[in-house]
């Protein structure tokens, strides 16, 4: 899975992260039980700090979708908590970005199409 | 001998200048991921931009092939030049100019194409970048035994080199002694060579370079990358472990300084074709992924003159080289930053010396008595020995009788001056023109005593003369 970094993106750089990480889980590029690099590891890829990394997983391991341990690092969970709903904060988050696209002209399939693309 | 030195140069020399021509200009500019230090694009490819990319490329690869060429003729002309000294200097500064020559196109070239970038609306993806998950530190080749059996080999030698400086290994032939001359010998290459060691793992933890969506293919590409470079550095650390047992062979068995010159030839040698065989290589690998380079970070602007790499915001002290092969530092990063001062400050001394060789070489010595003090000046005065203090003096007929050995200053074909040690005694002051023969030996008052003589053996007699007659 190839992770994208933008320094000059308003976003953190842990929450671009934590980002692409979540979508890579859910779009199949990270198997469930897959070994994810070390903090260190990633964070000389990258070329950013350790304490970056560190922010990611820990972001990720508390919303429950990697899991960590001393011996084995970090892996994708094996099972992840279905809570089928969306959070609060998404649905804001979903609401400006249909309303941006609606006031400039996007139509309605477009954007559920876009949706059943990301949702497959 | 000075002829043996010459072709050390020309063989270290002329191959590094022709892989700095193919490593710099692309041959096939459509198949390559840059061009001049500037990502390759497809835009580049389309209608017009194609000419006028063809015709950036064309002119400054002209200009470096001329250059390369050049300088090849000029290596072969230096071979011509007598004199230990007047080689150094010459093939010093031919090294640093040739390689200075040869960026020069390559600059203009990573200029020209930033303008048309700029030109075409191509904005670079500063800041971007892009990393494997899966690969990440998980891509390795160098192996650990192979590169520390040369290093335990290399830190062996220099143990027995010391023991035998120490005289717990008895010697009957050989120049070694109290001055510790082997294990100084054998100890830069041993530093040389951990040097080495840190080198290979620094180089095999290199940011895996993004080529491709394909998680293997980033993951062979770079495996095939760092295996290339781990086996350099391999064959490289074996080559100085065998001139260092060869050294110490000359040095216990058979010394000479013949010997030693052909060894370092045959050194030189097998270093170039290692440089050779590693560049060849690694193009191989570059020719096998070029059709697979679907994805490539666009950082440009990182790059100053294509060639030094400068980001405030990458932690990373070592990157990958833009161009060539091997790594460079973020001239960003405080240790960069250090590295690119002691860099400048490298250079500057180098020129300076070259330039103060050179002067040395070209200037003759000149002894004169003056009024009361004999003087010895070459550029500035170096030695004003007053007549007062002279308690004898002796008049010798062959500088090349005397048993010297240099402990500070200059020790050319055509001149010695300094601190030397002479037939044992130490701390003597010498200020001589070897090739004019005759000396004169200066005893002076609580002081050194003094070896000097003019450019030629006329002017020695002469100022001989003054001395033995006016003092």
């Amino acid at each position: 899975m190839i992770i994208r970094i933008d320094e000059l993106s308003d976003v953190p750089i842990y929450q671009q992260i934590r980002n692409q990480i979540v979508m890579g889980i859910s779009g199949g590029e990270l198997a469930a039980g897959e070994q994810l690099p070390t903090v260190r590891a990633l964070a000389v890829e990258m070329g950013i700090n350790t304490m970056t990394v560190s922010k990611a997983y820990q972001l990720l391991k508390t919303e429950g979708y990697i899991m960590t341990d001393r011996k084995n690092g970090a892996r994708v969970r094996t099972t992840i908590d279905k809570q089928a709903s969306i959070p609060d904060t998404n649905k804001t988050e979903l609401r400006r970005i249909v309303s941006e696209a609606r006031i400039s002209g996007v139509p309605k399939e477009e954007i559920v199409k876009l949706v059943d693309e990301y949702y497959k | 001998m000075a002829f043996l030195f010459g072709l050390i140069m020309f063989i270290c020399c002329t191959p590094a200048l022709l892989i700095a021509y193919v490593q710099l200009y692309p041959k096939r500019w459509t198949e390559k991921k840059l061009i001049f230090g500037v990502k390759n694009r497809k835009e580049y490819k389309e209608g017009e931009t194609t000419a006028e990319v063809e015709q950036i490329v064309e002119k400054y690869c002209s200009w470096g092939k001329r250059i390369v060429i050049a300088g090849c003729v000029i290596a072969g002309l230096l071979l011509l030049l007598h004199g230990m000294a007047l080689q150094t200097t010459a093939w010093t500064a031919f090294f640093m100019l040739a390689f200075l020559m040869i960026n020069i196109p390559y600059i203009l070239g990573n200029r020209e194409m930033k303008a048309l970038k700029r030109r075409l609306g191509l904005v670079s993806e500063s800041g971007v970048s892009l990393v494997d998950l899966s690969n990440a530190g998980a891509v390795h080749a160098l192996k650990p035994a192979a590169i520390w059996a040369p290093s335990i080999c290399a830190t062996l030698l220099v143990a027995v080199a010391l023991l035998m400086d120490l005289h717990v290994i008895p010697l009957k032939n050989g120049i070694t002694g109290d001055r510790f001359e082997m294990t100084m010998a054998m100890a830069v290459f041993w530093l040389c060579d951990l040097l080495f060691l840190a080198l290979s793992y620094v180089f095999d933890g290199l940011k895996n370079e993004v080529i491709s969506t394909d998680r293997d293919v980033n993951a062979n590409y770079n495996r095939a990358k760092k295996k290339n470079m781990a086996d350099y550095f391999v064959v490289y650390a074996w080559v100085m472990v065998a001139y260092m047992a060869a050294m110490m062979v000359s040095y216990v068995l058979l010394p000479s300084e013949m010997l030693d010159m052909i060894s370092v030839l045959v050194f030189t040698l097998s270093v170039m074709l290692a440089v050779v065989l590693f560049v060849m290589r690694q193009k191989k690998i570059e020719a096998r992924y070029e059709k697979e380079m679907t994805l490539l970070a666009d950082d440009d602007d990182h790059w100053i003159a294509g060639m030094f790499y400068y980001n405030p915001k990458d932690k990373r002290l070592n990157v990958e080289k833009r161009v060539g092969v091997g790594g460079t530092v973020n001239m960003a990063h405080p240790v960069g930053k250090l590295l690119a001062l002691f860099l400048a400050f490298s250079i500057i001394v180098t020129v300076q010396s070259v330039v103060w060789i050179g002067q040395m070489e070209s200037t003759p010595i000149r002894l004169s008595a003056q009024e009361d003090r004999l003087v010895c000046h070459q550029l500035k005065d170096d030695y004003v020995i007053p007549f007062a203090e002279i308690t004898s003096v002796e008049w010798g007929e062959d500088v090349h009788s005397l048993r010297m050995t240099r402990n500070s200053g200059v020790g050319m074909d055509t001149l010695l001056k300094g601190n030397f040690t002479v037939d044992g005694e130490g701390g003597c002051k010498v200020f001589l023109a070897p090739q004019g023969k005759a000396y004169i030996r200066v005893k002076t008052v609580n002081g050194p005593t003094y070896y000097v003589s003019g450019a030629s053996a006329e002017e020695t007699k002469e100022v001989y003369d003054v001395l033995l007659s006016g003092r």
